[in-house]
Parts: structure tokens; sequence; C-alpha cells
């Protein structure tokens, strides 16, 4: 197991192990200690690297800097599917989405999958939903299943956030009950970046409409500009000019950092409620943003601008402050189990899913060494420590990437014959994956399944 | 004519940013009767649209401005939630004092709450107040007070639409502060700087309006639109937009 602690440099091995038992051993709960509450942030479309304790210098994140500088959070973390409905499903029932059935926007799934809410709630807890949904299938007007009340807010990000933190910091400042609360803020931004106007392809680069900003516009990514065979499905990519792509990223930051004072608003209202020593806040999104990586907008692909996020916990005296987890390999679908676990509840059987809290308390655990995404309803990929594969039904194409020494996927090496072992063993290990007691793919109808229809042309 | 202007054509709306986003408002726009004296008393109701919605507003915020030894700005902004179920509900009471082209707000009290079928729901509901002295805001809530710093001069996000109404169309030197986002979120390095004056069909007359632009840390870039008087009449950023309904 390596770690790096933020500030006292990398750290490896055992000695990682040691410094978080130690912490742990001192901070150490009472057994009548009362149950842990839990907040959970959602964002939307917020890349792994778009935040500036991750490293990224075109942005001023300083309320998730915080959570970063005060808990645990994981290098390799992966949404289940990276675009909203799959994705948010798949946090809520703790399955992937070819399990769960929605595998793309806006279409029902398996009916009557027991959600972490409705786990929760036999556990005694007091469950609040505020913000952005989008979960069909699990949703009516009066909420989502599980959770008691929501204030529902789907639109858009630069209106809508507001509200979502001005609620929960209410519920949070005004809340008297002795049961435990779970409570989620569901915000919209960065997704905003969906609507804005460079996107709708309205600008043109005579007409930038903030000249005196060109200065400070972000740098492109190096693998803006690529060469390699990719599935058909990969094929739509945008054509803007640098500086409207420059731009574009210009107003990505800016909506990550009006996320972020949301989240800021957040914090200060459990700090100031006397809470935030017995609550478990655990921030993620459901899947990143292009960014010009591949010269992609938005989500749907497997690249890890697309299917890497943010995972970020904390919980003083029993996660350790500080900690980069670079090692292990986590899935949004981990969520479910990992606020069962935290909450003393009773998960059901899933059959990818693990609680997350022995990687976030620092305990020695096996873990997986091989993790699924799954994309566009007919693509899979299959990471494991070293390489990254794809693969798309009926499509000839295959990727392999070098995670290690090609993390910006540059060079597919599914043809290089030196690697053929290599291929051959992530087919396998994608393979097993499916192969696993208790996963039951769900029956989708001929069109979905096909991956026609809206999936890999235009997701929320 | 000022350097750095431009004799500019008219322009259809649809073509000049950030006024491209609200082209079907401002086809059927009309700019309410009223005098547009800043410093005086006044109320002025903006409505909201989301760009991707513009065939009716969402929402909206009443401004009222109260002349006096401290002046005072009221704020009343609510926003349709879940298709009208629901709504959601800010009022601020503020008073500030001028430094400059800016005012910079002294105290504030603050309200929120969801309505639902005419009664706010109470768990949902939050009372604060913040002053803001030496460069820092501080916050009392139920939960007792919260500081925060605030670097330099600054501004409630809403006292810009007062800010932008009294520069007369006029080119100014960019204005730095610290926006101070709907009472109590913190946004250092923000500016507030002339952009440029346009001629542009609104309605079926054509109109010339100058224009200001707001840009900063958390903020999305967004122009202010005045016409020639300096009334306040859209909000744009390429999301969302207010728009001048009534004067009062």
């Amino acid at each position: 197991m390596k770690m790096t602690n933020k500030y006292n440099g990398v750290r490896s091995g055992a000695a990682a192990v040691a410094l978080a038992a130690l912490h742990i051993g001192s901070n150490v709960r009472a057994a009548d200690a009362k149950p842990v509450n839990i907040l959970f942030i959602i964002s939307d479309q917020l890349s792994m690297d778009a935040i500036a304790a991750h490293g990224c210098r075109d942005v001023g994140t300083p309320n998730l800097d915080r959570l970063v500088k005060s808990g645990i959070t994981f290098a390799e973390s992966y949404s289940a599917n990276p675009v909203c409905c799959p994705a948010r499903v798949s946090m809520l029932t703790g399955r992937m989405p070819s399990e769960h059935g929605v595998v793309m926007n806006d279409i029902p799934g398996v009916p009557g999958l027991p959600t972490v809410g409705e786990e929760l709630a036999k556990a005694g807890y007091e469950n609040i939903y505020f913000g952005k949904t989008h979960v069909p299938g699990y949703e009516s007007k009066g909420g989502i299943r599980g959770f008691k009340r929501a204030a529902n807010n789907n639109g858009y990000g630069s209106v809508g956030d507001n509200i979502t933190s001005s609620l929960t910091a209410s519920f949070i400042r005004n809340y008297k009950s002795a049961k435990p609360f779970f409570c989620v803020a569901s915000f919209l931004n960065p997704h905003d970046i969906c609507y804005w106007n460079i996107y709708r392809k309205t600008l043109v680069p005579e007409a930038m409409p903030f000249g005196d900003l060109a200065a400070k516009r972000p740098e492109l990514p190096p693998n803006k500009d690529y060469d390699f065979a990719e599935p058909a499905k990969l094929s739509n990519h945008a054509h803007y000019s640098d500086d409207q792509w420059r731009f574009y990223l210009y107003n990505y930051y800016r909506m990550v950092e009006m996320m972020d004072a949301e989240v800021g608003r957040v914090l200060d209202a459990l700090e100031d409620s006397g809470q935030a020593g017995n609550t478990l806040v655990l921030f993620t999104s459901d899947h990143g943003e292009g960014g010009a990586r591949h010269s992609r907008v938005q989500k749907w692909y497997p690249y890890e601008e697309s299917a890497k996020v943010p995972l970020i916990a904390r919980l003083p005296g029993v996660i350790p402050a500080g900690v980069r987890d670079t090692t292990h390999m986590v899935s949004t679908i981990d969520l479910f189990p990992t606020f069962c676990e935290f909450a003393g509840a009773a998960a059901p059987v899933l059959p990818h899913a693990r609680s997350l809290k022995p990687l976030m308390t620092g305990d020695k655990v096996q873990w997986r060494d091989t993790l699924a995404i799954e994309t566009q309803v007919v693509g899979r990929s299959i990471r494991s420590a070293q390489y990254k594969y794809v693969k798309y039904m009926n499509d000839p194409v295959e990727m392999l990437f070098d995670m290690k020494n090609d993390p910006w996927e540059t060079k597919n090496l599914a043809t290089v014959s030196a690697l053929a072992s290599v291929l051959a063993d992530h087919r396998a290990k994608l393979d097993a994956w499916y192969k696993v007691p208790g996963y039951s793919p769900a029956k989708l109808s001929d069109e979905v399944a096909a991956g026609a229809g809206k999936a890999g042309k235009k997701g929320k | 004519m000022l350097a750095g202007d431009v004799a500019w054509a008219a322009a259809k709306p649809e073509t000049e940013y950030s006024l491209d986003g609200i082209a079907p408002v401002l086809a059927k726009y009309r700019v309410p009767a009223g005098t547009p004296e800043a410093s005086g008393p006044w109320t002025r109701v903006y409505a909201h649209y989301w760009l991707q919605n513009l065939n009716a507003s969402n929402g909206s915020v009443t401004i009222t401005h109260r002349p006096g030894t401290v002046s005072g700005l009221g704020i009343d902004y609510r926003m349709m939630l879940e298709g009208g179920r629901r709504q959601y509900h800010e009022a601020m009471d503020l008073h500030f004092a001028w430094s400059g082209k800016l005012p910079i707000p002294k105290t504030w009290e603050m309200e929120s709450s969801v309505m639902e079928d005419g009664k706010a729901l109470d768990d949902l509901s939050a009372k604060s107040s913040g002053v803001l002295r030496d460069n820092t805001l501080v916050m009392k809530t139920v939960n007792g007070t919260h500081a925060y710093k605030a670097p330099g001069p600054a501004t409630v996000n809403w006292q810009l639409f007062d800010v932008v109404s009294r520069l007369g169309g006029k080119r100014i030197e960019p204005l730095s502060f610290t926006l101070i986002d709907h009472g109590d979120k913190v946004k250092p390095e923000a500016t507030l700087s002339y952009r440029k004056r346009v001629t542009v069909v609104i309605g079926e007359a054509e109109m010339p309006l100058q224009s200001y632009e707001l840009k900063g840390r958390g903020i999305l870039p967004t122009v202010f639109w005045t016409d020639e008087r300096g009334l306040l009449l859209f909000v744009v950023s390429g999301l969302e937009a207010y728009c001048l309904k009534e004067i009062q």
C-alpha cells in the first residue's frame, strides 16, 4: 500500500499503514459513540484534476482543498459510467449500469433494487436530498426512493447551486433530531459548461468576447491532438480553435470555483453546527469533463478526463488527514457499501462494490486488482495497476494504454505485438469482471442494447 | 468619442455578445416607463431567464434603493423550484456607504426559505446577518458567528445593479473588489470594467447601449447593459439573464 502524505512527503508500504494505524489508535471512537452523520456532496462533471489541491494551477478551490487536507483523497477513482444517469444510479444502488439497467440518460432501469437511502433509513437515519437528482426510475415528485424529502433542482448550476447550498446549510443548522442524518447536497456545476455559448458554436475566433482574458486562459493539455485508432463510437471530436478551447477551459474553471463556493457554504454550516467532528463528509462527481483532452468536450468516454472522478472523504479522528491514496482502484459503486459500513447498516450483497472504509481508515485489506468502467452502452474498459484496456461491442478496434508510462493516453498499444500477452490477459480480466457470482445483467431493449439512441451523442 | 470606442454599426442582438443569448426576449422587449434617477428612492424588478428556456421567466429579483445618511438596499429574490411546486425566496436588507464608485456594505440582514403552498418549510428556513469591517466579514447565524477574510474593498453582488446604474454609460477605470455573492460567499479578485457601446435592434427600433463586464474568481463573465441614460436594462452571462421588467 503506497500512500502520499501531502505534508510529510511520499510514504510507502508498511510505514504508511503504521502511520495510519497509529493515528486511528489515538483517536478511536467509543463503542457507544453516536452514529456518524453523513454529508454526501456530489458535483457534476468535475474532473479529478480540476481541483487546486490535486495540482490544477488554473483554478482556485479553497474549500475542496481544505477537504483534501483534512481527509483522504483517492487518486485512482473512477465513475462506473461517465454520464449522469448511469453514474448516479450506480451511486444509489452500488451496481454497474449494465446490472441496474440505466445504461444511458433518461431511461428507467431494473425496478426494485434497494437504494442506499432505504438501507440507511432502516438503520435509523434521517435522509434528505437537495439538488440535482437525475435518477430515472428512482424518483418521483415526492423525492428519491429512500429519502424523506427532496428539493430537486435540475436546471443550471449558476442558479440552482446557490439554492442547493442554502437549503443544505439551513437543514444542517436547524437539525435537532437525535437521529443521525444522511444529507445529500448534489450540485450541478461545473456541468453548466455543457450549455456555454462556445459549446453552442455561437462564437468565432475573431469575436472572442473577452479579449483581455487572453493571458488568463489556461494552456492546452498535451494530449489535445493525438493519432491512434479508436472504436467508431469515439469518433466525435469538438473542432475549436486553440483560443476557443482556452476560453472554454477558462469558463469551466470558473464554474468549478462557483461550485467550490457552494461547498464552502455547506462545510461552514456543518462546522458552525458543531457536527463536523461526528460527520463523514464524502465528496465526488458523477463523471469528469473532456476539457480539450483528446479534443473532447463533456464526458461519456473511457479516457481518464471523462471517467476519473474525485473521491475525497473526511471524518476527524477516524480518517487520517492529508492522505493521498495512489494505489487502490475505487469506483462510485463502492459508495453504497461504504456509507452502510460507516452507518452500521446492513448492505445488500453486491457483486462488485466494496466498502472503502478500511482504505479510508488505514486498515489492512485485500483489495481488487482490476476495475471496470462502462461507456456508451456497448463500451467496456478494465483498469489494472498498469494498463487500461477498452473494448466496444461489435467493433474490431481495441485500445490498450500503459497508464504508468503514458498517463495522458496518447499511444494505443493494442496492436503492439510485444504486448500481445498483456492484451490477452486484459481481455480475460474484463471477461472475468462480468463473471463474478451474483452479477446479473439487466435486460435491455434491442435499440438500447445496440447503443442507439442518445448515448454517445448527447448527455446531460 | 472616447479612445477605444468603436463606431459600431447597428447590430442585431443575436450577433452581439452577450445579447446573443437573449435575442428572443429582446425581439419583444420594451423599456419600462419610469425615471432612471439612480440616487433617489427607486424599486426595480428584473425578470430572470435561463438561456436554455427564454419562453418564460423562472424567477425575479426586486431591488429597492433607499437614500439616506446610511444608504439602504432591499433585495427580494425568488426562484421557482420543481416546476413551480415550490419557490425559493431570499431577502436581504443592506446598509452601505459609497467609497468612490463602489458601495461598501456595512451591515445586512438576510433570510432564506422554501415556500410550498404559500407556507415556508421551517427546517429549511434561515436567518443570518453580516457585518463587514476591516477586511473581515462576520456572519452571524443560529449557530453562532463565522469570520471570513474579505480583502480590499468588497461589495455584494446585487449592489452591482446599483453601481452600474450610476455610471451614466461612461467609460470608467476598472473597479477591483471582493464580491460577496448572495451575502455570504466571498469571492476575491473581481473586476468591473467598461466594455463598449453598441447600437442594436431591440423590439423594432435601434437602441444604443453601453456595457460593463464583471469577471473574477468564481464568476462566469457577465455583461451589464444600460441605455444611454444609464438605466440598467440587462445583465447577461452565457447562461442566465436578468431583464428589467418594471420600475416602481
